[in-house]
């Protein structure tokens, strides 16, 4: 599904280069639930940001389907960004100007879709998470918990292909992190639904089916 | 969309009232001036009753005539008579035409009568002139400006006649005292009375009322009496120069030029009065009068007048607009950048530069078109302000073209001040923005 190849990632100021990535080779399969691991720095989130499409590798391929993803256009990254992924991220990221339904209809939002069809979904995905009941209220009237589950429901209402969570239980107490951890197992056992979890927890990472491990921007084997 | 759009905006303005408030403040209050601007422009520059002809009339008040006079040297020539020196002035002519004289004024009825009477390439033409006198009534002394017209006046300036009727040719024939008058000067003269068929005593006539017409936008005179009421002394002086100013009407600009170049040709057959012997016309369009009365410059300069006026008015407007327009360009996008993170999540959501450009632009017309909203608003307060204040002669409007004119400036305003915050957040990189 996914194929990173010999890809290197270097962020130049005036003085000095700093490479974040050195020729990572990764390949994902479908329905694969991948986790990285490794310190602070090592380049974990600039590795997933690199595979969700939202930062450009310096040098190296990224494929998905098969598909250079250096050949399509802003416009088309977009809108390919939209249909397959959905990012969950450590610090929420919710809109705290929009109420929980209006934060998981944000994908929709940017889809040919009724306001109907956005709002039947942006229930269910609600419902899936356990917080339906919580869609008119706004994000700061919520917990850290039931936040990360509507980034979750904001990351699956468009049925992603593949789901990115950079560190989704860090800012989480260890009963909420299992609570947000199960339902990404779910997903993807259920769902069959790709997901790739950069975290720190090691607990957490035994229960992907496969992990990754970073050292100094290179992966560890 | 368009309501996501609205609902971020809506949310976004009350969490940041402050801002939003100094923002819509800074948009009202240079469209309020804006709009008032408008109200004087069109004042000046509009079509109402009775300037509907106002854009194809030629108006003749100025002309010059040229006497080409002998130069004069002095010689000196002195003389010691007794032991005492005594001084003797000799003149000697030389030749004509080194030194002129010249006189300026608007033409005389004699010149209507003569040259004026025939302009074939006008399709309609009158003429007028204006005196001020004092009434003496038991409230006070009230000063009135009356016009003295031929019957064409109606046609040229169409004022709207709310009772009774306008004079015609049997009238200024026969010489009928009779008068038409504004509502102004009813007011003041009858009160609440209507004033038609009513006699009105001015400079020693009793004038009989047979019109009422419609107070102008625009200031003119308080009432209109035939022509040949003006004294002998004024229609009958041979000379060319007097007080009359002449509206010729022409069907289109074309035809005005038509009109300018045959009062050129006319002009050059105006036989000698004393000693001058050549004669100027300048008749004006009415860009070309009020660039030349606001410019104080002289009515054979109207059309560079006109040019500079207009090069003036647009560097004023500029300076005008961009000011503001850049206090509040900066403010924007302090408010605007502060949402640096949500273009983060819109973008990893699916967010274009499109989608993002247009949620921002939409937001600051939505700001603008409330702000001119506010300020079509205060702008009705502050004009009902001025005109109770009866610090101008004439009466400020708010009609429908200004309020459209506001409400767009208001949109362009938007779309200017929003236009560079749009882009730059449209640009934002994703990861940098999610890092906010």
């Amino acid at each position: 599904m996914i194929q990173l190849k010999k890809v290197v990632k270097k962020y130049r100021t005036e003085n000095i280069e700093t490479t974040a990535l050195h020729d990572i080779n990764l390949e994902v399969q479908k329905g694969e639930f991948v986790s990285i691991m490794g310190p602070s720095g090592c380049g974990k989130s600039t590795l997933l940001n690199v595979i969700g499409l939202l930062d450009k590798p310096t040098e190296g391929e990224v494929l998905f389907f098969d598909q250079d993803m250096r050949k399509m256009s802003a416009k088309n990254l977009a809108k390919f960004r939209n249909e397959n992924l959905g990012f969950i991220f450590q610090s929420f990221h919710l809109i705290n100007d929009l109420k929980v339904i209006d934060n998981v209809e944000l994908p929709l939002i940017y889809r040919k879709a009724t306001s109907t069809e956005r709002r039947r979904r942006a229930e269910e995905a609600l419902e899936l998470v356990g917080l339906k009941t919580r869609m008119n209220h706004f994000p700061t009237q919520l917990s850290g918990g039931q936040r990360q589950r509507v980034a979750i429901a904001r990351a699956i209402v468009g049925n992603p292909k593949l789901i990115l969570a950079d560190e989704p239980t860090g800012n989480l107490d260890s009963k909420n992190g299992q609570d947000v951890m199960s339902i990404l197992l779910d997903l993807n056992q259920k769902n069959n639904t790709t997901i790739i979890m950069v975290t720190h927890d090691e607990a957490m990472a035994k229960q992907t089916e496969r992990l990754i491990r970073l050292y100094d921007g290179a992966q560890v084997y | 969309m368009i309501k996501h759009y609205l609902k971020t905006a809506l949310k976004s303005f009350s969490r940041n009232r402050f801002v939003t408030f100094i923002n819509i403040f800074g948009i009202s209050f240079t469209l309020l001036v804006v709009t008032i601007l408008f109200a004087f422009i069109d004042l000046e520059w509009g079509t109402d009753t009775p300037y509907e002809h106002k854009y194809e009339t030629l108006t003749l008040n100025t002309m010059e005539m040229i006497a080409y006079e002998y130069d004069t040297i002095y010689h000196l020539d002195s003389n010691l008579i007794n032991n005492t020196w005594t001084y003797d002035t000799l003149d000697y002519t030389t030749k004509k035409g080194e030194d002129i004289a010249n006189a300026l004024a608007n033409p005389s009825f004699s010149i209507i009568k003569k040259y004026l009477s025939n302009v074939r390439q006008s399709d309609n033409k009158t003429f007028f002139t204006s005196n001020t006198y004092n009434i003496f009534l038991p409230a006070g002394k009230l000063s009135v400006s009356i016009k003295y017209t031929d019957g064409n006046y109606w046609d040229i300036f169409p004022y709207k006649l709310l009772e009774g009727r306008f004079y015609n040719e049997a009238d200024i024939k026969n010489k009928e005292a009779v008068i038409v008058i504004t509502q102004r000067l009813e007011k003041k003269y009858f009160g609440d009375q209507s004033g038609l068929n009513k006699t009105i005593r001015i400079n020693g006539t009793k004038w009989t009322v047979i019109g009422i017409v419609q107070n102008p936008k625009k200031y003119i005179s308080d009432g209109f009496v035939p022509y040949t009421h003006l004294p002998n002394h004024i229609l009958n002086d041979i000379s060319p120069l007097g007080r009359f100013t002449i509206v010729f009407l022409a069907k289109n600009k074309h035809q005005i030029k038509k009109i300018k170049s045959e009062l050129k040709a006319i002009q050059a057959t105006i036989e000698p009065f004393e000693d001058y012997t050549e004669f100027f016309f300048f008749p004006e369009t009415f860009p070309e009068k009020f660039a030349t009365n606001l410019m104080n410059s002289n009515a054979e300069d109207a059309s560079k007048a006109l040019q500079k006026l207009k090069a003036r008015l647009s560097l004023f407007g500029l300076f005008f607009i961009l000011l503001p327009l850049l206090n509040l360009l900066n403010i924007n996008l302090s408010r605007v950048f502060e949402r640096k993170s949500e273009i983060g999540i819109r973008k990893s959501f699916g967010a274009n530069t499109t989608h993002i450009f247009y949620q921002f632009l939409f937001e600051n017309i939505l700001l603008s078109l409330a702000a001119g909203v506010i300020a079509l608003g205060a702008s009705y307060f502050v004009i009902h302000l001025i005109n109770q204040s009866e610090v101008l002669d004439n009466s400020l409007y708010l009609n429908p073209t200004i309020i459209f004119w506001g409400l767009v400036a208001s949109f362009v305003f938007g779309i200017l001040f929003g236009v560079l915050p749009a882009i730059r957040l449209s640009k934002l990189n994703i990861v940098n923005a999610l890092k906010n």
